[in-house]
């Protein structure tokens, strides 16, 4: 018995696949850091307190690192204390715009 | 504690480089990054050393002699005035050049140093497993605790519960 029937877009929401489709559709201009799939208001103000204020600001982050998962991961749990989640699909997002627009 | 803050770049690109850590330019954002990976590396070299080597012989008992140095090298040449990060490398050099001339004596040299230090590194190293001893000693007593409580409820049941 199902009490609980969530929505195509809160299951979306859920899993993010709406944010990332959104970001690597087109290119990041001048976006928000928290238009990157995986970091929400609390990760994106700790970004922003870091100076990380744009997308393309972790986006010069994650090409300086090579876009290498390891190295980005790291970076971004120390940075702003992204869980493992979180880190995939900031990184996934990051890889698959570069591999669009790059 | 190495003053990895104090090293330069390219120092830090150096010691990443000889610890295998993959990298890009090691530039103001990526620096925290870097020298955290390069500390990690450093103790994991100072816990796994002494045990790897624990069964060389000959040719590798001798390196066991000069690799026992070698964190504390980096200590000492980190103070140093022009600190050339390969100079850290050419002072470990002579030890080796040592021990190679006169192979047989520092074999057994080299081989009473492991031992000594090992004992020691093995209280250390126990201390720093993922869960505790003293903690897998209590959880094996309570489940043996456990089924022993079990054990003596099932036992006035026995004699009853047969088939006949």
């Amino acid at each position: 018995m199902l009490l609980f029937r969530p929505s195509i877009t809160q299951i979306n929401n859920v899993l993010g696949i709406t944010k990332h489709n959104d970001f690597v559709a087109e290119p990041m201009g001048e976006k928000s850091v928290m238009a990157l799939a995986g970091i929400g208001e609390v990760l994106g103000k700790r970004l922003e307190e870091k100076g990380f204020d744009k997308a393309y600001v972790v986006l010069g982050q994650f090409l300086v690192l090579k876009k290498d998962e390891e190295l980005f991961r790291a970076w971004l749990k120390d940075t702003c204390g992204a869980n493992t989640r979180q880190q995939g699909d900031c990184y996934s997002c990051l890889r698959e715009w570069c591999d669009s627009f790059l | 504690m190495t003053t990895l803050s104090s090293k330069s770049a390219e120092e830090i690109r150096w010691m990443l480089d000889d610890y295998g850590i993959k990298h890009g330019p090691v530039v103001d954002s990526t620096r925290a990054l870097y020298e955290k990976k390069l500390r990690e590396a450093m103790a994991k070299q100072r816990k796994t050393k002494p045990q790897s080597d624990r069964t060389y012989y000959r040719e590798e008992a001798e390196l066991t002699y000069v690799h026992h140095h070698r964190p504390q090298r980096y200590d000492a040449v980190s103070h140093r005035a022009r600190s050339n990060y390969r100079g850290m490398d050419y002072t470990d050099e002579p030890a080796i050049y040592r021990t190679q001339a006169s192979p047989f004596l520092n074999v057994s040299q080299a081989r009473n140093m492991p031992f000594e230090p090992e004992k020691p590194n093995i209280l250390e190293s126990s201390s720093t497993r993922w869960v505790p001893v003293w903690l897998q000693i209590l959880v094996f007593l309570i489940v043996s605790g456990l089924l022993y409580l079990i054990f003596i409820n099932m036992e006035p049941a026995e004699p009853v519960k047969r088939l006949t």
